[in-house]
């Protein structure tokens, strides 16, 4: 079994999902847990490309076609993972703030995330204080990213820790901040919990606050 | 032996970093106009959807998805001057752009940066600005002046009045300031017509002309749509800088990020040209590649300068003046 799992990284780091799915269906078929295909053979081969990108050795497409392939073959053991298992490394929500249409770096740290085995909910732009707060409350991650380009759309953090304090749910969430003007004193002056300086160490700091 | 004048003699002056062709910049220019009509921009400003709209685009108010036809693209580039002005505090710190001529400004917004007389490494200050504004005020050859770093130490709401506030009282040149949104906008061009003494000599001679940005790909945001107008309803320039990331937020190839932002900024030349017909008008750029190993852009990378080569070449094929990134 050992040896299918080691198989199916190496097919995930190679992108060749058809060849992951074909794996994946095998190792169940051979006994193995929809858990242990999870851990032992995507989050795996993720893992190595996670380390390759951050040592720059593997380039953004790749580690896209890599987490699209993961996300594939986990269609397969989805209907067989139990509801927390389906979160895999945990649930994330992340979305810029309201009057910001910035996008481009909120969309590499959710690619990077998943890649790590998050389960990603991207809310888009321009979002809300209190849409942020429902989405809390629907999709209950362990993680909430905000992302920020402009410096006048900053303040919209502090309002949405704010509202979520008084929603009653901000224990209930560790939240991540970035983006350009955003810095790690801002960070400690509207109570967030941890700052991603780019894509790759906002991906690192998730894990490490779960 | 006598050697007499040469007649009809063609000479070259300088050196130009020849990358687009005439017919390439048709071509640019062709495949812009289809996007333009078919794909169309996102516009998230009410005001200026019901400009494009009375200007005689196609709107779709329910998706603030707004479609050119070729003719107000056209028009547009032919009702902006081909000349412009950059006035400065008196006549003899005025500077005329146009054609092949080509002079320098400093580039913004520094938000960190060396302190020279501490070694410390921190983010800019309003402090800073004054001082930079003083030294760029000094240098000769840095004929324009763009507001060089970020207030940080004053709240984000109206970093951009105190970034002005610090320019305009240290620098007799012109200048190219992002005003953010239009509240700051509208406090700013009052800062301006006070130093100028008065609405009317502003406008005749306006020291200062907006820098706005559109997002790649193809989004016109409030706050870019609201300095358009604020910058053409007060005769005012305005430089619209595109800043797409090649391979991030536009096509990989060149050519195809070329006409991406060739989109954007168009789009915002048509909302100047419908908030005000015959506004000076600046294309810019400050589009680099996104390095796809560290996920930043790279603006000091050899694209850049190809890419500012090519948007210089098709900024001349428009007869419009550019601003782009020198490194």
């Amino acid at each position: 079994m050992s040896e299918l799992f080691e198989k199916m990284a190496k097919e995930l780091i190679a992108g060749n999902e058809a060849e992951v799915k074909k794996l994946a269906q095998e190792a169940i078929d051979g006994g193995a847990t929809a858990r242990d295909v999870l851990d032992n053979g995507l989050l795996a081969g993720m893992d190595v490309v996670g380390k390759r990108f951050k040592a720059g050795e593997m380039f953004i497409p790749e580690v896209l076609l890599c987490a699209r392939t993961m996300h594939g073959a986990m269609d397969i053991l989805k209907p067989l993972l139990s509801e927390g298992d389906r979160a895999g490394a945990g649930t994330v929500v992340i979305g810029t703030v309201e009057g910001d249409l910035h996008d481009i770096g909120k969309n590499l740290v959710a690619m990077m995330l998943q890649g790590a085995g998050f389960k990603v909910i991207d809310l888009g732009t321009n979002i809300k204080s209190q849409d942020f707060v429902d989405a809390v409350k629907e999709h209950k991650p362990q993680v909430l990213g905000m992302s920020a380009l402009l410096t006048t759309t900053m303040p919209k953090m502090e309002e949405t820790i704010e509202a979520l304090k008084e929603a009653g749910v901000r224990d209930q969430v560790k939240i991540m901040a970035g983006g350009a003007p955003v810095t790690q004193d801002f960070i400690d002056k509207i109570g967030a919990d941890a700052y991603g300086a780019n894509a790759a160490a906002a991906s690192e700091k998730a894990k490490a606050l779960i | 032996m006598k050697r007499r004048r040469k007649v009809g003699k063609n000479h070259n002056t300088g050196l130009s970093l020849n990358v687009l062709t005439e017919d390439e910049c048709n071509e640019i220019h062709l495949a812009t106009l289809e996007v333009m009509k078919d794909v169309g921009i996102f516009v998230e400003s009410d005001e200026a959807i019901e400009r494009y709209d009375g200007g005689g685009c196609n709107v779709d108010r329910e998706t603030k998805v707004v479609k050119f036809p070729h003719y107000v693209v056209e028009d547009a580039i032919q009702s902006a001057p081909a000349t412009f002005y950059a006035y400065g505090r008196r006549p003899e710190d005025d500077i005329v752009l146009d054609d092949n001529r080509v002079t320098f400004t400093n580039f913004g917004e520094g938000i960190e940066f060396v302190d020279p007389y501490t070694g410390e490494h921190r983010e800019t200050r309003k402090a800073d600005i004054e001082k930079a504004a003083r030294i760029i005020d000094y240098s000769d050859h840095i004929e324009t002046y763009e507001r060089a770093m970020c207030s940080h130490d004053k709240p984000p709401e109206v970093q951009a009045i105190h970034n002005a506030e610090a320019s305009l009282t240290n620098t007799v040149k012109h200048h190219w300031l992002g005003p953010v949104n239009k509240f700051q906008a509208k406090k700013i061009v009052k800062i301006c017509e006070t130093i100028a003494g008065g609405k009317e000599q502003f406008q005749k001679r306006p020291m200062l002309s907006f820098l706005s940005s559109p997002i790649s790909p193809l989004k016109m945001p409030e706050h870019h749509c609201d300095i358009v107008m604020e910058a053409a309803k007060n005769h005012m320039g305005l430089n619209t800088v595109g800043m797409a990331l090649v391979s991030g937020t536009a096509p990989i190839y060149l050519a195809g990020t070329l006409v991406l932002q060739n989109c954007e900024v168009l789009s915002s030349l048509v909302l100047d040209q419908i908030t005000r017909k015959g506004s000076q008008f600046v294309y810019g750029s400050s589009t680099c590649p996104l390095d796809l190993r560290r996920a930043t852009a790279t603006v000091g990378s050899p694209e850049t300068g190809m890419i500012s080569a090519a948007v210089a070449r098709l900024a001349k094929y428009y007869s419009l003046p550019c601003f782009v990134a020198g490194g």
